[in-house]
């Protein structure tokens, strides 16, 4: 009798078709639910393991990717042809690549850059010929406040394909000069004297000694190499100071540097 | 006047110290070269200035010193499984410290000896190694303002004999004391252990003051390194235990 109550209810709802809404209603719900479950257990780990900014969009996208699954066999189930779905997407998804594609490359530039970790918030860095602090990496681009104040953002595509030195990881750095001295200058003095400056500095560092290379006389004067280390923190500081010191010493003693001339010769009869 | 007593006027390491009370209630710290005034600090009244002999890593910079490098001259070369103490010096630096006794003490000025230029040197490779305050170490002789005398005991654990160039000692095993009232220093025994022909550990003893009369210069922040081992990367222990120098015979 209950038997067939149930089998009357059952062929009245396929009649009406209820019996398929109600599979696509149960397949919605629980993509839903698997949807939620797995971008938060996602999001639990990657949180844990990635940088929020990454952590976060790849639950949802998970969870989006779960519920528009669901939704397909779900359309599919009420008899919608989605493989006319399928193609359209796909051609919307194509022109939504074409015109993200650069997005979608900072994206993935962002998270190689955190996997390989070319450097963290606060390092000096140089990217080409822009040196700078790194004040804040995000998954599209990265910030560096240059020394000169202005604050740079670079696409992290950029910064992945730049080369980047790293300055904050270095304890020490070598400076590096070519003191040009006047053709007919005493260059064993002017060595002396430079070794001298160098040795009466204390940010120049007595290991690696530094280096005064034997001079080479060139077109423009004589040139002298100066190779000297100080501490990474105090570079910009000894470069400076230390340049200017060399060239006051230098001149104390007599010792001329060489300036950029031009000889010219006018042809007889030839005025200017 | 000398270490450790307040003073008003003071002459040391080639300087001269002086604290002038000024109109408006508070002390004027100078510091002369000559007659060239290079330091000038205003200081509560409150608080007494002295001299201490510190630790080498106050200059040139204070931030930068991590370790005392010292350059054995001459060389040491200790027979196989044998030990030898020998007695140098390691440099110090004259701190001026404002205190009002037993509270909160504040360097407000720290040189050199006159004449001596604080040099530095990186211990290792410029990417992994340490900025150490360098220091050529010759035989004790007469006692020196500027200079601690310290016994350096070497022991050689090694089937070689071994000859030692440099100790490269982290700073927060140094131990400095000084007896006040007087300008002698003295700074606390460092024990090198020859372990094989590529590491050797520096410990120092326990640093205890040679007799009841001295006192133990303030211990000021620095900086911190962690345990290095040869061939490896720092493995990053905040407590230092031993420190192992990578050297060679």
């Amino acid at each position: 009798m209950v038997e067939a109550l149930i089998s009357q209810v059952l062929n009245l709802l396929h009649a009406y078709g209820i019996d398929r809404f109600a599979n696509a209603f149960l397949i919605v719900t629980f993509s839903l639910i698997v949807g939620y479950v797995l971008s938060r257990y996602l999001r639990l780990w990657a949180v844990a393991r990635l940088p929020i900014e990454i952590a976060v969009p790849l639950s949802r996208v998970v969870f989006l990717s779960v519920i528009v699954l669901g939704a397909l066999i779900a359309l599919r189930h009420l008899g919608v042809d989605i493989s006319v779905l399928l193609v359209a997407g796909g051609v919307a998804g194509l022109a939504l690549g074409f015109a993200a594609q650069t997005v979608v490359s900072n994206l993935l530039s962002g998270i190689f850059l955190y996997f390989d970790r070319p450097f963290k918030v606060g390092d000096a860095i140089a990217i080409g010929d822009r040196f700078g602090i790194v004040e804040d990496i995000t998954i599209f681009s990265t910030r560096i406040r240059l020394f000169d104040g202005r604050l740079l953002r670079v696409s992290n595509e950029e910064v992945f394909k730049s080369n980047i030195i790293n300055l904050a990881n270095i304890k020490a750095r070598r400076v590096e000069y070519q003191i040009v001295l006047a053709h007919g200058a005493d260059a064993t003095k002017a060595t002396e004297v430079i070794k001298r400056v160098l040795d009466e500095d204390p940010l120049v560092l007595v290991e690696p000694a530094p280096l005064i290379f034997s001079p080479q006389v060139t077109l423009d004067g004589i040139v002298v190499t100066v190779w000297a280390w100080t501490t990474a923190g105090l570079y910009f500081d000894v470069w400076t100071a230390l340049l200017s010191k060399i060239r006051e010493e230098l001149t104390k003693e007599g010792i001329k540097l060489a300036v950029p001339q031009r000889i010219i010769r006018l042809r007889e009869g030839e005025g200017l | 006047m000398t270490f450790g007593v307040p003073f008003e006027e003071l002459e040391v390491g080639g300087y001269r110290l002086r604290v002038k009370r000024a109109e408006d209630g508070i002390a004027l710290y100078s510091r002369f070269d000559g007659e060239k005034e290079v330091v000038k600090i205003a200081v509560d009244p409150n608080l007494s200035l002295t001299v201490v002999p510190v630790e080498p890593f106050l200059n040139p910079r204070r931030d930068v010193v991590e370790c005392v490098y010292l350059r054995l001259d001459p060389p040491i070369t200790v027979r196989a499984g044998g030990n030898i103490e020998h007695n140098t010096y390691i440099p110090i630096d004259f701190a001026v410290v404002a205190q009002k006794s037993g509270e909160d003490f504040r360097v407000v000025d720290s040189f050199v000896n006159k004449g001596v230029v604080p040099k530095m040197a990186l211990y290792g490779v410029p990417t992994n190694g340490y900025i150490c305050r360098y220091f050529l170490a010759t035989p004790l002789q007469e006692p020196k303002v500027h200079l601690s005398p310290v016994k350096l005991i070497i022991n050689n654990n090694t089937e070689k004999v071994a000859t030692v160039r440099n100790v490269v000692v982290p700073l927060q095993e140094l131990a400095v004391f000084y007896k006040p009232g007087t300008w002698i220093s003295y700074a606390a025994p460092i024990i090198m252990n020859i372990e094989s022909e590529t590491v050797a550990e520096i410990s120092m003893a326990t640093p205890e003051p040679p007799s009841a009369d001295f006192e133990r210069s303030p211990e000021l922040p620095k900086r911190g390194i962690d345990i290095v081992e040869f061939g490896r990367d720092f493995i990053g222990l905040k407590e230092l235990v031993k420190f192992k120098m990578i050297w060679g015979y």
